[in-house]
């Protein structure tokens, strides 16, 4: 039986980051971590606040008021003096000797202590003390109005047809893989990657420049003179203008995508619409390893993205040879699978090789899969009793399979195995306590390592010989588009809250750098973990004057000690900032799901919506105070 | 006119300080100001007096230095207190994208006003303002004076209690100047209560109750237009169905002569230009076609 496929280009999704889940964001660390960082600049601005001036409107508050702000000052006070610490920690560097080894920019709660949850008590009363004039102005804030600026942002962008120009441009660049030559396997991919590419430049940039160009104009020309002086709370402001904005780029997008859409089912060859134009539907199982360094996570080989666990082949030991062996465990599969008569599962390994391998061979695995209902012995004496029992009746009854002959692989490329359904209908049987199924892979070569993540191995839920799903890879495809609007939600609402203060161009520009500098959030890592070639960035300065290479150490020198230290501290002040930027790199990664026909999770697509909305939260707050302070008016 | 105060200003003061929290200008120093309901209330001052900034400061646009100041009652930072404001600037700053249904329809909607209220006020401002005709074209399209039109017009969108002017009749022709003398007139007359700055003194002197007068951020004057006015060491007599001759002079001279005064000037009464240019304007309309040539006479041309 040929159960084995190979090297399946059409479909080549190698996730380098684990899609995120419900259970992570909405984790008792990350709203630690959330409370202990945003309360911790809350705190800091409140007292800031406090003690320039504010304290007269405290004590001139009556009553339960006064004495509430009074007591979440009081309450915010340690998560202020942990604020205050780690300024100064800042500077440390320069008063410890040049080679102490300094661990920048560690994650404050990786793993959550006791000492975390009174500070993030703390840092939740210094949130509570900052939002309390938002939130009671929320009662005053009137729909009508909100949506009357939001109205206005849109009229006023249409009518003043900036849109216009970059759409045209956009329509142009969307249909650019016409001129991209690509093999039928790539076509899908290429296309895809053209349309969102496109699409993401031209709409971040437009949505930048409709944000950060309305409130300044009007400050500019004076409009924001009739508006204030109505019954309009600023707020209402910030929050019509976002609407607008964002209802305006909204329907930019479902009309672009929809273009994009039409034009990628049309124009893609039957042979890759059979292949590519769809959403696979992965079931993933966990993944663990026996026989290695880590439980968790195999062996290290020494890759600076440790992203993989690997396995080594059969290796001798004192207890006699021992073969490494990772596992993914299936608590549960669904009973859809037990009905099929074949169920796909594809895998994409990394090889580390030790040895020099040969052109055009892979890596030997070891593939076995097992149900909770599997009894070795049994099976033994089944198959001594009648030798010709087939796969099929063995995975049905003994909840056992194992692909016929060898099986290889390539570095990163897609394998297939076909697996009987009957497996599956096993698997749903026996005591609920167990794993229903697990799969077992070991490495046949002991010269060789194989890397294998979580989302390495997956069986295809949806059905993989269904040829072509046009309706399925279009939802898949408007998906991705709701990650991009969310990226677009981030960019609009960062640039508006910057323009309630700031020139457009300024505002602009800020915005742009910050989205940059999140996209770039493995460099500044590298930079803050001192991992960058040439050291930092004034070492770095120093190499481009002298011309010197990044590899050649500095000389022994009091300019160059000075300058290697002033790194250190200016690598801690890039590791505290590097704490506020937006995770936009997870949501630049769904196009390459809906190339590769993969469907996106919708759990880690919520995750990111939830993550987006609290980044946005403070920005939201921080517009809210930046145009209540503002004077709109100047001296003429 | 009331007593009951609409403005109150109590040691308003603005001082506009740099960047580095250093002062730059005093603009206001102690402004001691009431306004009373259901007057016509003039702000005067050179430029840089310091009256835009009181306007500013009443409609919270600026924040006091020191002092403070109420509007009907509120203090100025209280946003609740423009539901009963209308505001008209001194340029129009209306979006120029927006034709005039939709300015009254966006600035309507900012008051939570209900749609069928909004619609119904707007046409009918429209209508008084005189833009029937124009109220799809865009701002944009629009002269200065229907600017200025359309911009009194959503100041009064939500029927104000305090309509609040900063030079009314700058840029408009004599005509606009007008009419727009005329409309807050009517506004006094309605009951509601307008303070107006402007350059035009004979604008301010023609319509307004009591003024005061800032200079470099002081008060110099306050108080009722006549009484402020009024020169107490002269005397103004006038007489009807009396013609200019020296016996009369002489007659006059005595009379003056004899209760201790001088007699300055005498002779017929001038009226005003802006008087003069509409009385011409209204005789032209109701004689079209006629012109008049360089000896003074007039041909009917058409």
């Amino acid at each position: 039986m040929n159960s084995m496929n190979l090297n399946l280009p059409w479909a080549a999704l190698s996730l380098e980051r684990d899609p995120l889940e419900l259970f992570q964001v909405l984790s008792v660390g990350s709203t630690l971590f959330y409370l202990l960082t945003v309360g911790g600049l809350a705190s800091l601005c409140a007292f800031l606040w406090f003690l320039a001036g504010g304290f007269r409107k405290v004590f001139a508050l009556k009553g339960f008021a006064r004495l509430a702000v009074l007591l979440l000052l009081a309450l915010s006070v340690p998560i202020l003096l942990l604020d205050i610490a780690s300024i100064v920690a800042l500077f440390r560097p320069l008063f410890l000797p040049a080679d102490a080894v300094i661990s920048a920019n560690a994650p404050l709660v990786a793993r959550p202590g006791w000492a975390d949850f009174p500070l993030a008590f703390s840092g939740l009363a210094a949130i509570l003390l900052v939002s309390a004039p938002f939130v009671a102005n929320i009662p005053r804030l009137s729909p009508r109005r909100i949506l009357a600026i939001a109205n206005l942002s849109f009229k006023e962008a249409i009518r003043k047809r900036v849109l216009y120009a970059f759409t045209g441009l956009l329509l142009i660049v969307l249909f650019g893989s016409w001129f991209i030559p690509s093999k039928p396997t790539d076509e899908l991919r290429t296309y895809v990657s053209v349309v969102f590419y496109a699409m993401t430049v031209v709409l971040i940039l437009v949505g930048a420049l409709l944000a950060a160009s309305g409130l300044p104009a009007d400050i500019r020309t004076q409009s924001l003179f009739l508006i204030v002086t109505k019954p309009v709370e600023r707020v209402e402001i910030l929050l019509g203008r976002l609407i607008g904005t964002m209802a305006l780029m909204t329907l930019v997008l479902v009309v672009l995508t929809s273009a994009g859409l039409m034009y990628i089912i049309r124009g893609v060859s039957p042979d890759a619409a059979e292949e590519s134009l769809k959403a696979r539907l992965p079931l993933f199982g966990f993944l663990e390893f026996k026989n290695t360094s880590s439980a968790a996570k195999g062996d290290n080989v020494g890759r600076e993205w440790e992203y993989r666990g690997y396995i080594s082949g059969p290796t001798q030991s004192a207890t006699g040879i021992v073969s490494p062996e990772a596992s993914w465990v299936y608590p549960t599969v669904p009973s859809v699978l037990a009905t099929r008569d074949k169920v796909q599962a594809e895998f994409t390994f990394d090889i580390y090789r030790t040895t020099k391998g040969f052109e055009n061979r892979g890596v030997g695995i070891g593939l076995v899969i097992t149900t909770r209902n599997h009894d070795a012995e049994a099976m033994r004496r089944a198959r001594e009793k009648d030798p010709s029992l087939s796969p099929e009746q063995i995975a049905s009854d003994h909840g056992y399979f194992q692909p016929a002959g060898s099986v290889t692989f390539f570095d990163y490329a897609t394998g297939s195995v076909d697996i009987p359904g009957a497996l599956f209908a096993n698997a749903l049987k026996g005591d609920p306590k167990l794993p229903a199924l697990t799969v077992r892979v070991t490495c046949k070569e002991s010269t060789q390592y194989v890397g294998m993540a979580r989302y390495d191995f997956y069986f295809r839920q949806d059905d993989a010989r269904a040829g072509a799903q046009p309706v399925r890879f279009a939802v898949n495809f408007f998906l991705a588009s709701f990650a991009l609007w969310l990226r677009l939600l981030l960019v609009i609402s960062v640039t508006l809250v910057l323009s309630t203060e700031l020139s457009t161009v300024i505002s602009l520009l800020m915005g742009m750098v910050l989205m940059m500098l999140a996209h770039v959030q493995e460099f500044v890592r590298e930079l803050v973990e001192g991992k960058s070639a040439g050291g930092g960035p004034l070492e770095n300065i120093k190499r481009l004057i002298d011309n010197s290479v990044a590899a050649k150490p500095l000389e022994d020198t009091a300019l160059n000690t000075l300058i290697q230290q002033s790194d250190k501290v200016v690598r801690e002040v890039l590791g505290a900032l590097a704490r506020f930027l937006p995770e936009v790199d997870r949501l630049s990664y769904y196009p390459e799901y809906v190339g590769n026909g993969f469907a996106i999770g919708g759990a880690d697509l919520a995750c990111n919506a939830i993550l987006t909305i609290f980044y946005i939260l403070p920005w939201l707050l921080l517009g809210f105070y930046l145009l209540r302070w503002r004077e709109v008016a100047g001296p003429t | 006119m009331s007593n009951v105060k609409v403005v109150e200003t109590r040691k308003l003061t603005k001082i506009f300080l740099d960047f580095w929290g250093r002062k730059k200008k005093t603009a206001l120093r102690a402004l001691d100001i009431h306004v009373d309901e259901g007057e016509i209330f003039g702000l005067l001052g050179p430029n840089g007096s310091g009256k835009t900034t009181t306007i500013k400061l009443l409609l919270g646009l600026l924040y006091p230095s020191e002092g403070e100041a109420f509007v009907l009652g509120k203090p100025t930072t209280d946003v609740k207190k423009n539901e009963y404001i209308g505001y008209l600037p001194e340029e129009s700053y209306l979006y120029r994208f927006l034709n005039a249904e939709e300015t009254l329809d966006f600035y309507g909607r900012l008051f939570d006003i209900e749609p069928r209220v909004r619609r119904k006020r707007a046409a009918e401002l429209i209508e008084r303002v005189g833009l029937e005709r124009d109220k799809k074209r865009q701002l944009r399209e629009y002269s200065k004076g229907m600017r200025q039109r359309i911009g009194l017009a959503q100041a009064l969108i939500n029927n104000p209690k305090l309509v609040i002017l900063d030079e009314p009749t700058s840029g408009l022709d004599p005509l606009g100047a007008y009419w727009m003398k005329d409309l807050i007139r009517s506004l006094r007359n309605e009951g509601k209560t307008v303070i107006m700055c402007s350059h035009r003194l004979e604008d301010v002197q023609d319509i307004c109750d009591r003024i005061a007068i800032l200079h470099e951020g002081d008060l110099q004057a306050y108080g009722k237009v006549s009484t402020l006015l009024q020169d107490a060491d002269r005397l103004e007599l006038r007489a009807s169905n009396i013609r200019l001759s020296d016996a009369l002079k002489r007659d006059l001279e005595a009379v003056v002569k004899a209760h201790g005064g001088t007699l300055d000037a005498f002779g017929h009464p001038t009226t005003t230009l802006e008087d003069y240019f509409l009385k011409v304007v209204a005789e032209s309309k109701a004689r079209p076609g006629r012109r008049f040539l360089a000896d003074d006479t007039a041909v009917q041309s058409r």
